[in-house]
């Protein structure tokens, strides 16, 4: 997938914008909060049907202005073209077509346009709490698979109606057994579906994972990932087990901690608190590794995004990489500069000076240069 | 408000509370309506107020009715045998227009909702639970496909199982009428999960 061009209305502190890219590489100059990041942001709301920075809906509406559009032109790798427009006003639902049909749900877009995206929020994952890991795999999982994002919006939905009679009951010092047992049932019934899907894809993504990481480095060190639950015994999630197995496990869970959810009013379990764990040379990589390693680690993390979402949905990603470079030694950035080129996705790059990423570009390679100003983006030579 | 009468202001403000309706529809709404002749509000006012007064629940089944018991649970060529209870009216008119059912309804005004305060109670579920007679062998679960449809369907299915009457469900499939490439992946996904044996 290639993006051939971009429009953005009343997106940050972009008034009108429009932009037409090389289906190659894309450098976007410009100052601290002149506006680079929202045009990657416009392309992850094209994507996504939303910024892959956390931040609130309404803030993202330049202000004076009462709603924001992003909408976008591509072409798939077989030549099919694809356009997609999202728009957003204040107070109402978000508005989504594009040429699968109009008033779409985010579900029905979300990996339409696989996006491989890289920020510096993004150094979290390896290093955070374990809320930036699963949000990694979400997103990717997401953009794999249909049936992932239903499911992962049906559980955030059930584990707030859920906690909504847990902490009626803590208020009231009483509960609805039958009303209780109903959600309970619906919300283990989730949560084996979506870590029976998030265990299958670790297994899938480790390999990746492990070639990704030793050609990022090119000293030999032992890496791992697995998938980690919070409230599943390890004897359970170590057999491949089935989705049956699965809910029997978070039953029996449920079961053991009632009477603590009751007390404290909020679910203790489930899919939502699990993680996913990452070793290096046999130790936690969020405590043994170093500043070096855990660049090292994230950008394999997110090459073998790559080659599994482009496995998965046998498309070719987009990558996206916002400021990234200014993180990363002259060595890593040499290196994951040439494997991005290799690879043949469209690469956005942000930065606040673009001298050096010139530099080390290869002679003949088809790249467009943008300069953002206060919300004003040209293309320049 | 300043640039604005207060009686358009009230009238805005009624639209924008209806469902789905934000101030700028509200507003467009409103001043289509001052455009208009006297009489036209007039045909608006008066039919609001006739429905209003017209209208009531189906003392059975719990549909909107002008006349009590409903056309549906009066006709003598509808089956009794056969329940099948929705959310809303609304879903009524939708199955309806299939022409392929041939039983009676049972409207729960709602599904559970703990975040909206709506709980078996405060739906028609008591109703639906003294309607269940020898003469009923089935009752069809046909309510909205998401979080609150689907655990508002197990409930009721706990409680109507042991009344010993069939329960089912109305199956989650692919739209007939496309190729199958076309029909959502999530959708697609769950129908192979929910295949039957020929
Ligand atoms: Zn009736």
């Amino acid at each position: 997938m290639h993006l051939r061009s971009l429009s953005l209305m009343n997106l940050r502190n972009h008034d009108q914008t429009d932009v037409e890219f090389s289906p190659v590489l894309n450098i976007i100059e410009g100052a601290n909060g002149a506006g680079k990041t929202t045009i990657l942001e416009g392309i992850a709301i094209c994507g996504l049907s939303k910024s892959f920075l956390p931040t609130t809906e309404t803030l993202m509406i330049r202000k004076t202005a009462d709603f924001y559009r992003a909408s976008a032109a591509a072409l798939t790798d077989l030549g099919v073209p694809y356009k997609i427009a999202v728009q957003y006003a204040a107070g109402s639902r978000k508005m989504i077509g594009s040429s699968i049909g109009e008033n779409l749900s985010p579900k029905e877009i979300i990996g339409e346009m696989p996006l491989i995206i890289l920020s510096p929020d993004f150094k979290e994952i390896t290093f955070g709490s374990p809320d930036h890991r699963r949000r990694f795999i979400d997103m990717m999982l997401s953009q794999a698979s249909k049936r992932y994002a239903e499911e992962s919006l049906n559980l955030k939905r059930i584990l707030k109606q859920r906690n909504n009679i847990l902490s009626q009951a803590k208020q009231h010092g009483t509960v609805n057994e039958d009303i209780l047992e109903v959600w309970t049932g619906s919300f283990i019934e989730t949560s084996a579906e979506i870590a029976h899907r998030r265990l299958h894809f670790i297994s899938e993504f480790a390999p990746y994972f492990l070639e990704a990481y030793r050609q990022v480095t090119s000293v030999d060190e032992r890496v791992e990932i697995r998938y980690e639950p919070d409230s599943l015994p390890p004897e359970i999630t170590a057999v491949s087990p089935s989705i049956a197995d699965l809910e029997a496990a978070y039953l029996a869970v449920a079961k053991r901690r009632k009477t603590e959810e009751l007390r404290r009013g909020v679910t203790v379990f489930g899919a939502q608190k699990d993680d996913m764990y990452i070793g290096i040379n046999g130790g936690n990589a969020r405590e043994y590794a170093s500043q070096g390693q855990h660049k090292s680690l994230l950008i394999a993390l997110k090459a073998a995004e790559f080659e599994y979402l482009r496995n998965a949905k046998n498309e070719m990603p987009i990558m996206l990489f916002d400021d990234i470079f200014s993180e990363l030694d002259k060595m890593r950035t040499e290196r994951v500069f040439r494997n991005i080129l290799n690879s043949g996705a469209q690469t956005f790059i942000t930065t606040t000076e673009s001298e050096s990423l010139r530099r080390s570009l290869p002679g003949g390679i088809d790249v467009a240069f943008f300069r953002v100003t206060s919300g004003i983006a040209e293309r320049i030579s | 408000m300043l640039h604005t009468s207060e009686s358009i202001e009230t009238v805005v403000e009624l639209f924008s509370s209806l469902p789905s309706i934000g101030r700028k529809t509200a507003q467009r709404l409103t001043y289509y309506l001052l455009k208009q002749p006297a009489e036209t509000v007039d045909k608006f006012s008066s039919a609001l107020l006739t429905m209003k007064k017209n209208i009531r629940f189906c003392s059975t089944c719990y549909n909107f009715t002008e006349k009590n018991p409903c056309p549906i649970c009066s006709s003598e060529k509808r089956s009794r045998k056969v329940i099948c209870v929705v959310e809303e009216p609304s879903d009524v008119l939708a199955i309806e227009k299939t022409n392929d059912f041939y039983g009676k309804y049972h409207v729960l005004h709602g599904a559970m909702n703990p975040l909206e305060g709506i709980g078996p109670n405060d739906l028609k579920i008591r109703e639906l639970i003294m309607r269940i007679t020898d003469e009923v062998d089935e009752v069809i679960l046909a309510l909205d496909p998401n979080v609150e449809g689907e655990v508002t369907t197990q409930y009721l299915s706990k409680l109507l199982k042991p009344l010993g009457v069939r329960v089912t469900r109305i199956a989650r499939g692919v739209p007939i009428g496309s190729d199958l490439e076309f029909a959502d992946e999530a959708t697609l996904s769950r129908a192979i999960e929910g295949r039957i044996s020929l």
